[in-house]
């Protein structure tokens, strides 16, 4: 008897497991299949199209070296290091993954606004509704998972490697470059690839301090939102794909990264 | 010859050491938590005593009236970490020549032939397997050979024997012994096992586990 209901039990986990998987694939394919190819065509040979796309690779791209600069220390720090107040500053690092990307948008627009805003336009630095704030926006967004993920990275190497490697006439500098990021690799790689997947596709924080503007702030996401609010299905689907495919390449990476990572 | 006076309050007692060793074998015997790996970890530099010094042969390494402490990579001291601690990502021949590299900038001279060395420790056949391809006893010797190419002028070793089997542990205990009496500098070994410092020991320092005060100043001489 037990045995049958056991088997009930783990047929209901089996039947949710299996629905929820199949909803996933009808969502996809809804995406891929319900645009014409040629509308698709169309769209891909648009100006603003491929504007937004070389306007999302190279802003991400500074935005993702920027979250490396930071994150690298930050993260080792954090694996490393015990200081009174650490889980307050852990947690307030963590602060942008909780926050709606509007909050955090809203938070970065005051600080570049009416903060820091008239140093910054005199250095000719201004942040606010230019492509630097759509920089700074992804930036913020996808700082704290480089700097989670590397941290992880950092803990699962042995502190003793870097101590024997000193040891052996290495400056902490070299031991960290020939040490420590070889065994962090594949976390480093892993962490980067998310971070880079968020800011790719970030919206809310981009549309509060970069501001909706066609051809100039207009990301791939601001473009899908820019052309549905005009009724241009074709244009925002197709855009949609694109961003699909880019997800589903990135996080093949991320497995392939993290799974072959740290070996000790 | 190693002199040392080390002075450090650690979270539950305070550590007072005394050493002098010349070209012997110290054994620093005690359980866990006696402060045994921080001794070594004071006279390699990756830790800073609150009050004392550290003079190995001519060299004054570290001293807090002078305000010396010449960092980790500069005291030329060999450290065998307890677990081994080879890179993982480095074949044998290059966890080996790793340190040479390090030292070779710094100094010329005549250095030890690394392979020669893998050689004599039996282990010269898997100069390009990975650690993780090693067993205990491999990967000690390994170690060993890492710790010995820099020409170290004092050798730490942490709990040497302990993650070996009952065989390979005897047979490594000697080879260790003959090893000192080929190298003639100052060997520091930390182990909880009696049987150890009674077999290899010239200098045995007793530490004990203390909650709570100061522990003893505990002076050795030769």
């Amino acid at each position: 008897m037990t045995g049958t209901r056991v088997d009930f039990f783990r047929g209901m986990f089996w039947l949710i497991f299996v629905l929820f998987t199949v909803f996933m694939i009808i969502l996809i394919s809804g995406l891929l299949f319900y645009g014409e190819w040629a509308a698709f065509l169309s769209v891909i040979r648009n100006p603003e199209f491929r504007f937004a796309v070389v306007f999302t690779l190279w802003t991400s791209l500074i935005a993702i070296a920027l979250a490396a600069v930071v994150a690298i220390p930050s993260g080792f720090i954090l694996s490393r290091y015990n200081f009174p107040g650490k889980v307050l500053v852990d947690t307030l690092l963590d602060m942008p993954i909780v926050l709606p990307p509007l909050v955090s948008g809203l938070a970065l627009l005051i600080l570049f606004g009416p903060i820091l805003g008239n140093a910054l336009v005199s250095l000719g630095l201004d942040v606010v509704f230019s492509a630097r704030g759509v920089v700074v926006a992804q930036w913020f967004i996808a700082t704290p998972f480089a700097v989670k993920t590397f941290k992880q990275a950092f803990d699962a190497i042995d502190p003793r490697l870097e101590n024997v490697a000193r040891t052996l006439g290495y400056s902490p500098a070299e031991v960290f470059l020939r040490v420590t990021m070889p065994l962090a690799r594949g976390g480093i790689l892993g962490g980067l690839t998310m971070a880079w997947s968020r800011a790719l596709g970030e919206f809310g924080a981009t549309a509060m301090l970069a501001g909706i503007t066609r051809m100039k702030t207009e990301t791939l996401s601001v473009a899908i939102f820019l052309n549905m609010t005009i009724g241009d299905m074709e244009f925002a689907i197709a855009t949609a794909v694109i961003m699909l495919l880019v997800a589903l390449v990135l996080m093949s990476f991320f497995k392939v990264f993290t799974g072959t990572g740290v070996r000790l | 010859m190693l002199e040392a006076s080390l002075h450090k309050k650690l979270w539950h007692f305070t550590l007072d050491v005394q050493l002098k060793v010349a070209d012997q074998i110290l054994i620093l015997l005690g359980p866990s938590g006696s402060g045994k790996t921080t001794i070594l970890h004071l006279l390699a530099g990756l830790f800073k005593p609150d009050e004392g010094f550290i003079k190995l042969n001519d060299r004054v390494l570290y001293s807090s009236g002078e305000k010396i402490n010449s960092p980790p990579q500069a005291r030329n001291v060999g450290y065998l970490f307890q677990n081994y601690a080879l890179f993982p990502h480095m074949t044998v021949r290059q966890n080996v020549f790793y340190g040479l590299k390090g030292k070779r900038r710094k100094k010329d001279g005549s250095t030890v032939d690394p392979v020669e060395l893998l050689n004599s420790f039996g282990v010269g056949h898997l100069i390009d397997r990975y650690p993780g391809q090693l067993s205990g006893g491999e990967k000690q010797r390994v170690a060993l050979a890492r710790a010995l190419v820099v020409e170290p002028e004092l050798l730490l070793l942490d709990e040497p024997f302990s993650a070996l089997d009952k065989n390979t542990r005897t047979g490594l205990m000697q080879e260790v012994k003959k090893l000192h009496e080929q190298w003639q500098i100052p060997f520091i070994l930390v182990t909880h096992a009696e049987e150890d410092a009674q077999y290899l020991g010239d200098i045995t320092i007793t530490l004990e586990t203390r909650l709570t005060g100061e522990s003893a100043p505990k002076v050795v001489s030769m």
